[in-house]
C-alpha cells in the first residue's frame, strides 16, 4: 500500500508475455503523472499484454479512465489487450456509466483474465 | 380548491364534463340565433308570432349570459387564494375582469421544502371554451410538477398534455420559474408569453426565453434558462390585458412603456406596485392578471474556498466537503459520488475554464444539511455551451482518452445546472434517505 494516498501504487507481475498491475489507492488527477509515466515505460518496452487488477483501487475518476483508454489503445493498435481484474463496486459502476465496460473486459480473477481468448 | 392532486384530478375531470355540456349547449344556441332570424320571418307573420319569437330570443339571450356567467365563475373559482406569502417570498395579485371572458390564470406552487414555482398564463380565445383550456391547463401544470423541478421539463409535459387534449385549435402562453429558495436560483421557461420582469436596484430586466405556445405543436422547443436571484428582487408577471392599459404604436411598444413605468415606480414595494397597475386597469376589455414576487430571505449561508489553479489544490476543496458529509451519515455511496463530481468539476474548471493560469481561481461553495448536499464551482473563464460538449459514451468518442468528466458528474449527482455564462456548475446529491421522495 503506498502512502500517497491521493494516487496509486503499483506492483509488477509477469506471468509468461502478460504484465499483471497490481494496484492500490486511487486512480484519479492526483498522482496521474506517475502512473502515466510507468504505463509509458511498459508500453515502450513493448509490453501489450496488460490486466490491471483494481481489486486495491477505492476510486477511479475520468482521468484514471483516460489512464485506461490511452493504454488500451496502445495495446489493441499493437495486437495486445488490456483487461480489468475485480474492480470494487463503486468503481466498477464508473466503468458501466461511461459504457467502457463494452470496450474493456472485466473478469473476477487475474487467472480468469490471462486464460480469456 | 382541493390541494390534494387525486382530488384536484377527480373535481377537475367532473367541471371539464360539466363545461363540455355547457359549451355544447352555447353553441347550438348560437347557431339557433343566428339562424333564427333568418329562417322565421314570413310575410303572412301576425304580432303574435314575433312576439313569441322575441321571447324565445330573449330567454337564449339569457342563458347565453348564463353560461358567461358559469365560464366567470369558473375562472374565478380556479384562481388560487392566496395572500401574503411565505417565508420565502412576499407575493401580491392583482386581477381585473374583462368585458369578455378571457382564460388567464396564475399559480405559486410548493414543489418541494426548497422550490417554489411561478406560473403565469394566457389561454387564446374567449367564454367557455377559453374556461376549459385554463381548467385543463392549471391542472396539467399542478399534475407534472409534482415530480420534477425543471421548468422545462414541465412545460414540456403540459404542451404534449393539452396537445392530447380535446379541444383542437386552442392553445396558452405560459411563464414557468422555479425558485430554489435556499440557493436563491430561478429557472425559467417562456412559452411565447409576453415577458416578465425583474426589478433589482431600480434596473428592470425582461425574463426570456425561445420557445413556441402550449398546446400546439409536438416540439416547442423551449430553452430553459437560469439565473441568481439577491434578496429583495422583485419579479413581475403579467397578462397581455395589461398592455392595454400602456396602448403604444404596437405590443413591444406598449411593453416598453410598461417597462418604463416599472422603472419609474422600482421604488414601489410588490403589494404597491400590483395594486396601483390594477387601478390603472379599472375595466379592461380583456381579462387582466398581475403576479408580483418579492424575495425575502437572503442566500443560505454557504461555506466557500477558492483554490489557485493547480490541480494539487484540490485536495483542499475535498478535505473541506467530505468530512461534512460523513458526519452527516450520508454513506459511502453518496461519498463517493460527490467526490467523482468534484474532481471532475474542479479538474475542468482548472484546466478548461482557467486555462491552468495559476493567477485564476476556481471557487467551490457548498452547504450540506439533511435534505442534500449542494456544491457549485466556479471559474474565471469565458464560460462553456453545453452543447458543445459532445457525449462520451456515443460510439464516436468511446475510444476517447478524455471529456467524460461532465457525463461523469451528470450520472452521479441528482441536479445539475449552469450559470448562463457556463463558468459556474452547480451540482445536488440528496441525502440517501431523502433520495427516493423525489422520484
Amino acid at each position: 500500500m503506498g502512502k500517497d494516498a491521493s494516487g496509486a501504487t503499483i506492483r509488477q507481475e509477469e506471468r509468461g508475455d502478460v504484465v499483471i498491475l497490481h494496484m492500490s489507492g486511487q486512480m484519479r488527477e492526483m498522482g496521474a503523472d506517475a502512473l502515466r509515466d510507468e504505463l509509458d515505460k511498459l508500453l515502450e518496452e513493448g509490453h501489450y499484454r496488460l490486466v490491471f487488477d483494481l481489486s486495491d483501487i477505492s476510486f477511479i475518476s475520468s482521468v484514471g479512465l483516460g489512464q485506461l483508454m490511452r493504454a488500451f489503445r496502445a495495446a489493441t493498435g499493437n495486437d495486445g489487450f488490456v483487461r480489468i481484474v475485480n474492480p470494487q463496486p463503486l468503481v466498477e459502476e464508473v466503468f458501466r456509466f461511461t459504457k467502457l465496460h463494452t470496450l474493456i473486459r472485466i473478469f473476477p480473477t487475474v487467472e480468469d483474465a490471462i486464460a480469456a481468448d | 380548491m382541493p390541494q390534494d392532486p387525486e382530488e384536484l384530478r377527480t373535481a377537475a375531470l367532473e367541471l371539464t364534463k360539466q363545461l363540455r355540456q355547457a359549451e355544447a349547449r352555447v353553441e347550438a344556441l348560437e347557431a339557433q340565433l343566428r339562424s333564427g332570424p333568418a329562417t322565421s320571418p314570413t310575410p303572412s307573420r301576425t304580432e303574435r308570432e314575433l312576439r313569441v319569437l322575441a321571447e324565445q330570443l330573449e330567454r337564449q339571450a339569457m342563458l347565453l349570459e348564463r353560461d358567461e356567467q358559469v365560464a366567470r365563475e369558473l375562472q374565478r373559482s380556479l384562481q388560487p387564494v392566496m395572500e401574503g406569502g411565505s417565508e420565502a417570498v412576499k407575493f401580491a395579485i392583482g386581477t381585473r375582469p374583462g368585458t369578455r371572458v378571457g382564460g388567464d390564470f396564475y399559480d405559486i406552487i410548493n414543489l418541494s421544502d426548497n422550490f417554489l414555482a411561478f406560473l403565469i398564463a394566457d389561454v387564446s380565445g374567449y367564454g367557455l371554451p377559453a374556461a376549459v383550456i385554463m381548467a385543463t391547463g392549471r391542472l396539467a401544470f399542478r399534475t407534472y410538477a409534482t415530480n420534477e423541478l425543471s421548468p422545462r421539463i414541465i412545460m414540456n409535459d403540459v404542451n404534449k398534455a393539452l396537445l392530447r387534449s380535446t379541444l383542437a385549435g386552442h392553445y396558452l402562453t405560459s411563464f414557468l420559474a422555479v425558485l430554489d429558495t435556499e440557493l436563491l436560483t430561478l429557472q425559467y421557461v417562456n412559452a411565447s408569453h409576453c415577458s416578465p420582469f425583474l426589478i433589482r436596484d431600480g434596473e428592470v430586466t425582461p425574463l426570456d426565453t425561445e420557445g413556441l405556445f402550449v398546446g400546439m405543436f409536438e416540439d416547442p422547443q423551449y430553452e430553459q434558462k437560469g439565473m441568481q436571484l439577491e434578496q429583495h428582487d422583485r419579479l413581475f408577471f403579467y397578462t397581455d390585458g395589461l398592455l392595454r392599459g400602456f396602448e403604444g404604436k404596437d405590443r413591444h411598444d406598449s411593453q416598453r412603456r410598461l417597462r418604463q413605468y416599472l422603472y419609474d415606480n422600482s421604488e414601489m414595494g410588490i403589494e404597491v406596485l400590483v395594486n396601483h397597475l390594477s387601478n390603472l386597469m379599472a375595466e379592461p376589455e380583456d381579462d387582466v392578471a398581475i403576479m408580483g414576487i418579492e424575495l425575502l430571505l437572503e442566500k443560505a449561508q454557504r461555506k466557500q474556498i477558492a483554490i489557485p489553479s493547480l490541480p494539487r489544490e484540490l485536495a483542499h476543496a475535498e478535505s473541506a466537503i467530505l468530512p461534512v458529509l460523513e458526519n452527516k451519515g450520508y454513506g459511502e455511496r453518496a461519498i463517493f459520488a460527490v467526490k467523482l463530481a468534484l474532481e471532475e468539476a474542479v479538474i475542468n474548471a482548472i484546466k478548461h475554464g482557467n486555462q491552468l493560469d495559476d493567477t485564476k481561481r476556481v471557487t467551490i461553495s457548498f452547504s450540506v444539511d439533511d435534505e442534500r448536499a449542494v456544491v457549485s464551482v466556479e471559474d474565471e473563464g469565458e464560460g462553456f455551451r453545453l452543447e458543445d460538449v459532445p457525449d462520451p459514451t456515443d460510439e464516436d468518442y468511446l475510444m476517447a482518452t478524455s471529456g467524460r468528466g461532465l457525463a461523469l458528474i451528470n450520472a452521479y449527482m441528482d441536479e445539475v445546472r449552469f450559470n448562463d455564462r457556463g463558468n459556474q456548475i452547480t451540482m445536488i446529491k440528496y441525502a440517501p434517505w431523502r433520495a427516493a421522495r423525489h422520484f
